[in-house]
C-alpha cells in the first residue's frame, strides 16, 4: 500500500540514481507531489508554503515610516504538541532566526507560543513545560516567549456559571448556581457531557475561547494554528457531522475575528501542506522526540472513538488508499463557501453556549421531523398502565421564573442531547459579563522564569530601579 | 397479541416512553427513545406528514407518479402515501411508475413486487423499460462499457426514463423513495467529491427547473433508512430486499462506511448532516485580479485571436456561443432528444452515442453471457475466430 501515500521515500539506490529536481545537486530523498526533493530543498519547500501564507510587511523586519504604521506585532502561534503545530514552531521560529542574523538582531514580530495543558486530560507521554525550553533553544538566539495555561482557567469563577436543561421541545432553560454548595471545575463540567463526542466539541469551543482571550491579554495582533491541509479537510467533515456547517466558511478561512472590541488575524499558514509532508519534515528536523502523544490507546472499537476519531481515520485511510486529493478537493471546497442567508422574518442571534450565529431557529426544525407526541391512549389497561407511571415519578419540577430561556444553536442542541435531566449541565453563557479579567495565571510563562532568574541572580547597586512587580 | 394468556403486570420501565401506556417494543433508530408500536406508527407518519405541508409539496387535485423500484423505500412510501392522502384528505391521485433498467436477475424480480404492491394499494403502475426507450439494457451496457461505471449510465438514464415516464402519464410530480440517510450521504459526497454545483441544492426536497415541466420531491428527506425497515417490517409490507448486482463505486463506498461508523457514535448524525447540507451556501464570487506583469503585449495581440476560439464537442460538433448565459444554465434542451439540458447534447444521448461506437458488431447467436456477467462478454468478444 505504501506506493499509494502521498509521501513516498526513496531507498538507497533509487536516491543514488536520482538527482533533486530543484537543486539538481543532491541526492533526492523522497518524492512528493510528483517531485523529488532533497532533505534540505523539502524542508525549503515546506517553509516556503508559510512565507506565502504570511507575505504581509507586518511579519517582515521594518525600518523607518514602516515601524510607525504597522507597530509592534505580535504572533500568538497555539501549539498543542503535535506534530503539526511542533512544526509551525520550527517554520517561524526559523523564520525570526533568519530575520534576527540578516538584521543585527531585529526580528519582525515576537512570537509567542501558548499552549493549553492538557497533560491530565489526554494522559500525555511528557510535560509541554519541560518541552518547551529545549524546542526554543534550538533557535536561540531568536527571542521567543513560551507560556502554558491550564484548562480550568476557562471558568473565571463560579459566579459566571449557569445550570443549563435542555427540553423534550429542544428548546433551553437556565437557572443560576449561585447558592448551590457545589462549585465546578471544568473537568466536573466535562462529567456531565453525555458522551466523548460532547466532550471533544465542548473542548474546542474552550480552546478557542482561551486563545483568544490570551491573545487578547498579551495583546498579540496575530493567532497562527498548525493545521495541515488534512487537518483542516478533517475539520470539514467534523464540523458537518456536527450539525455545525453554518461555520464552516469562518472556521477553516483566514479570517479575522473581534473579541471585545480587538480584532484578531486568525491564520493557518500551513493550509497547502499535506499532514504526511508534516510527518516528512518533523522526522527529517529531527523533531519527533519533542512530539507530545496520549499515552491512551485509541479503541479498535467504534462506539468508543469520538466524531472527530472516526473522521480522521477516514481521511488517513484515503490517504493509504490512493485518494490523497481528497483532502485538498474538500478543503478548496470548504472555501468557497461563505455565510449562510438569514431567515428574512427572525434576527439572527447568538448562541449562548458556543457564540455562534443562529441562523434559522433550530428547535422548530427538530420539531417538525422529531415528533413527540405518543398515539393516543384507548383501552383501560393503558390508562391504569398511565395512572402507575404517573404515580412512580411523583410530581414534575416546576419550572418557575427562576428559570430563563436559553438561545442554543443546531450544534450545541446536538452536543448537550442526552444530559442528564436532573443534574442537568453547567456552564458559563457567552453573554455573562466577564469583561471583569485582566490578567490569568501560567502554569509556566517563559518571562516569569526568566525574571526569576535575574531576580535571584544579578546584583543590584541601584535599589530604587529594582521596582519589579510582583 | 397475547390474549390467550394471562396478562403479565408490566413494569414502569418496560413501558413506552411516550404514551407511558404500552408496552415499548422497540428502540428508535433517531434517537434511542423506546416506543410502543402505536406510538411508533404516530411519530413516524406525523414526521412525514409535517415533511410534506412545510414543503407544500402538494395541492388537492395534484396527479403523482410515485417512483416505485420495488425495495423497501419506494414501496413504504406507496404505503404511506397513501394512508396520509386518505387521513389529512390531500386530494391526491397516485400512480406507481417503475423504470426497468434490464438487470436480469435483479429487475425482474423486483418488479414482480412492485405489481404484487400495485395490487395492495389498488395504484395505477406505468412501466418504461431501458430497452424500449434507448434501445439498451443495462445488462448490454455493462457487458460494453464495463461494471465500474454502471451507476453513472444507470443514473443518468433513470432521471431521463422517470420524467419521460411521467410526461407520458400526463404527470408533473414524481416523489422518489430518498430517505435521509441518502440525503446525508450525498452531502458528504459532495463535500469530497468538490461538487460545488450542487452544494447549495443537496438538500432541496422540491426540484424543479424551468425548463422541465416535471417536478421532483423526497418527502421521505428526513426519514431514517432504519425508521422505514422497521416500519415495513411491522405494517408487514410486501417488499424487494436485494441490492443491485452492480455494486455502487469505490469511493461511494468509503463515504457510506463513514457514515455508517459515525451513526453508530451518534444516531443524531445523519439528521445533523442535513442541518449542516442546509447551511451550506456558496460565497459570492470574487473576480480574480491577477496582474500580468510580462508579456503584457503579446497577450493584447492575441486576445484578437482568442474570440475567435470555438470549442468542439466530443461529437465532433461546433458549440455554439450562447449570447446570454443564463440561457444555457436553465432550459436550454438537448438538440438530439429534446430532453432538458445544459449542454447542447444532454448527458445520456452522450453516453448512448459513446456506447454506441462500441456495441458489438456482431451477435452471437443464443448469447446468455450478456446477462449481466459483464466479464465473460469481454473476454469472448476478445476471442478471435
Amino acid at each position: 500500500m505504501s506506493d499509494n501515500q502521498p509521501v513516498k521515500y526513496l531507498d538507497e539506490e533509487e536516491s543514488s540514481s536520482s538527482p533533486c529536481q530543484r537543486c539538481k545537486v543532491e541526492n533526492a530523498i523522497l518524492i512528493t507531489r510528483k517531485e523529488k526533493f532533497c532533505q534540505n530543498c523539502f524542508i525549503r519547500f515546506i517553509r516556503g508554503k508559510q512565507r506565502k501564507q504570511m507575505q504581509d510587511d507586518k511579519y517582515k523586519v521594518k525600518y523607518g515610516p514602516f515601524i510607525e504604521r504597522h507597530g509592534q506585532q505580535k504572533v500568538l502561534l497555539a501549539l498543542s504538541g503535535g506534530e503539526s503545530s511542533v512544526v509551525l514552531l520550527d517554520v517561524m521560529a526559523s523564520l525570526l532566526q533568519e530575520q534576527f542574523e540578516a538584521h543585527n538582531g531585529k526580528q519582525g514580530f515576537e512570537l509567542i507560543i501558548l499552549n493549553l495543558d492538557e497533560f491530565d486530560l489526554n494522559h500525555l507521554n511528557k510535560k509541554v513545560g519541560e518541552i518547551l525550553p529545549l524546542l526554543i533553544k534550538r533557535y536561540s538566539p531568536a527571542n521567543i516567549q513560551y507560556k502554558v495555561l491550564a484548562l480550568n482557567s476557562y471558568i473565571l469563577d463560579d459566579s459566571i456559571l449557569d445550570k443549563i436543561v435542555l427540553n423534550d421541545d429542544f428548546t433551553g432553560l437556565s437557572s443560576t448556581i449561585i447558592g448551590s454548595d457545589k462549585s465546578y471545575t471544568l473537568f466536573d463540567i466535562l462529567e456531565l457531557c453525555p458522551n466523548k463526542s460532547s466532550v471533544e466539541d465542548l473542548l474546542t469551543i474552550i480552546y478557542n475561547e482561551l486563545i483568544l482571550r490570551t491573545a487578547y491579554l498579551e495583546k498579540c495582533q496575530t493567532i497562527i494554528y498548525g493545521h495541515s491541509m488534512t487537518r483542516i479537510a478533517n475539520e470539514i467533515i467534523a464540523l458537518t457531522v456536527k450539525g455545525r456547517g453554518s461555520i464552516i466558511y469562518e472556521a477553516i478561512s483566514d479570517h479575522s475575528k473581534t473579541y471585545k472590541d480587538q480584532q484578531f488575524q486568525i491564520l493557518f499558514p500551513l493550509r497547502d501542506v499535506l499532514y504526511a509532508e508534516i510527518i516528512s519534515y518533523c522526522k527529517l528536523t529531527n523533531m519527533d522526540e519533542f512530539i507530545l502523544q496520549s499515552t491512551i490507546p485509541k479503541s479498535k472499537i467504534n462506539k468508543n472513538l469520538t466524531i472527530r476519531d472516526l473522521t480522521t481515520r477516514y481521511f488517513s485511510q484515503l490517504d493509504a488508499t490512493g485518494y490523497a486529493s481528497t483532502a485538498s478537493t474538500v478543503v478548496k471546497t470548504g472555501e468557497k463557501l461563505g455565510a449562510p442567508k438569514s431567515d428574512s422574518t427572525s434576527l439572527v442571534t447568538h448562541c449562548q453556549v458556543c457564540g455562534v450565529e443562529i441562523y434559522q431557529d433550530p428547535g422548530n426544525w427538530l420539531r417538525n421531523i422529531t415528533v413527540n407526541k405518543a398515539a393516543p391512549i384507548e383501552t383501560e389497561e393503558e390508562k391504569e398502565y398511565l395512572e402507575s407511571y404517573k404515580a412512580s415519578i411523583g410530581e414534575p419540577e416546576i419550572i418557575d421564573d427562576r428559570y430563563k430561556s436559553v438561545h442554543i444553536c443546531y450544534g450545541c442542541i446536538v452536543t448537550l442531547g442526552g444530559v442528564n435531566s436532573v443534574s442537568g449541565f453547567v456552564w458559563p453563557l457567552k453573554d455573562k459579563n466577564t469583561d471583569h479579567f485582566e490578567s490569568q495565571p501560567y502554569l509556566v510563562d517563559s518571562e516569569v522564569e526568566k525574571q526569576k532568574i535575574l531576580d535571584e541572580f544579578i546584583l543590584t547597586n541601584d535599589e530604587d530601579e529594582d521596582d519589579d512587580n510582583e | 397479541m397475547t390474549d390467550g394468556q394471562k396478562p403479565k403486570i408490566l413494569k414502569v420501565s418496560a413501558l413506552c416512553q411516550l404514551c407511558h401506556a404500552r408496552k415499548a417494543v422497540m428502540k428508535r433508530p433517531k434517537n434511542s427513545q423506546k416506543l410502543c408500536k402505536e406510538c411508533f406508527y404516530n411519530v413516524f407518519e406525523t414526521e412525514i406528514h409535517n415533511t410534506i405541508t412545510n414543503a407544500h409539496l402538494f395541492a388537492p387535485g395534484d396527479k403523482v407518479a410515485i417512483g416505485a423500484s420495488g425495495g423497501k423505500d419506494s414501496t413504504v412510501l406507496a404505503s404511506i402515501l397513501k394512508t396520509l392522502n386518505e387521513r389529512y384528505n390531500y386530494g391526491l391521485e397516485l400512480v406507481l411508475l417503475s423504470i426497468d433498467e434490464g438487470i436480469k436477475g435483479y429487475r425482474d424480480d423486483s418488479l414482480a413486487t412492485v405489481k404484487r404492491n400495485q395490487v395492495q394499494y389498488k395504484m395505477p403502475l406505468e412501466i418504461i423499460s431501458y430497452k424500449d426507450l434507448y434501445d439498451w439494457t443495462m445488462d448490454e451496457i455493462v457487458s460494453c462499457a464495463g461494471i465500474r461505471s454502471s451507476c453513472t449510465y444507470c443514473g443518468v438514464l433513470r432521471r431521463q426514463a422517470l420524467d419521460r415516464g411521467a410526461a407520458k402519464l400526463g404527470i408533473n410530480h414524481v416523489v422518489t423513495g430518498h430517505n435521509a440517510d441518502d440525503m446525508a450521504e450525498t452531502v458528504l459526497m459532495n463535500l469530497l467529491r468538490g461538487d460545488v454545483a450542487r452544494l447549495e441544492k443537496s438538500c432541496t426536497i422540491l426540484t424543479q427547473s424551468s425548463g422541465s415541466p416535471i417536478k421532483r420531491s423526497k418527502p421521505f428527506k428526513y426519514t431514517y433508512q432504519k425508521e422505514i425497515v422497521l416500519y415495513a417490517h411491522y405494517k408487514k409490507l410486501d417488499y424487494f430486499s436485494t441490492e443491485c448486482t452492480y455494486a455502487p463505486e469505490a469511493f461511494r463506498g468509503t463515504a457510506r462506511e463513514l457514515l455508517k461508523s459515525l451513526e453508530a457514535v451518534r444516531p443524531s448524525c445523519i439528521m445533523d448532516i442535513i442541518y449542516s447540507g442546509e447551511h451550506l451556501v456558496l460565497a459570492p464570487k470574487k473576480k480574480k485580479v491577477t496582474t500580468q506583469y510580462k508579456n503584457k503585449k503579446k497577450i493584447m495581440e492575441h486576445q484578437d485571436d482568442q474570440s475567435q476560439e470555438v470549442e468542439i464537442n466530443a461529437d465532433g460538433s461546433v458549440v455554439l456561443k450562447a449570447k446570454k448565459k443564463e440561457e444555457l444554465k436553465d432550459g436550454n434542451t438537448c438538440e438530439k432528444c429534446g430532453y432538458l439540458s445544459s449542454n447542447k447534447i444532454c448527458k445520456a444521448c452522450m453516453l448512448l452515442a459513446g456506447l454506441e461506437m462500441n456495441r458489438p458488431k456482431v451477435n452471437i447467436d443464443n448469447n446468455v453471457a450478456v446477462d449481466g456477467a459483464a466479464k465473460l462478454t469481454k473476454t469472448l468478444e476478445q476471442l478471435s475466430f
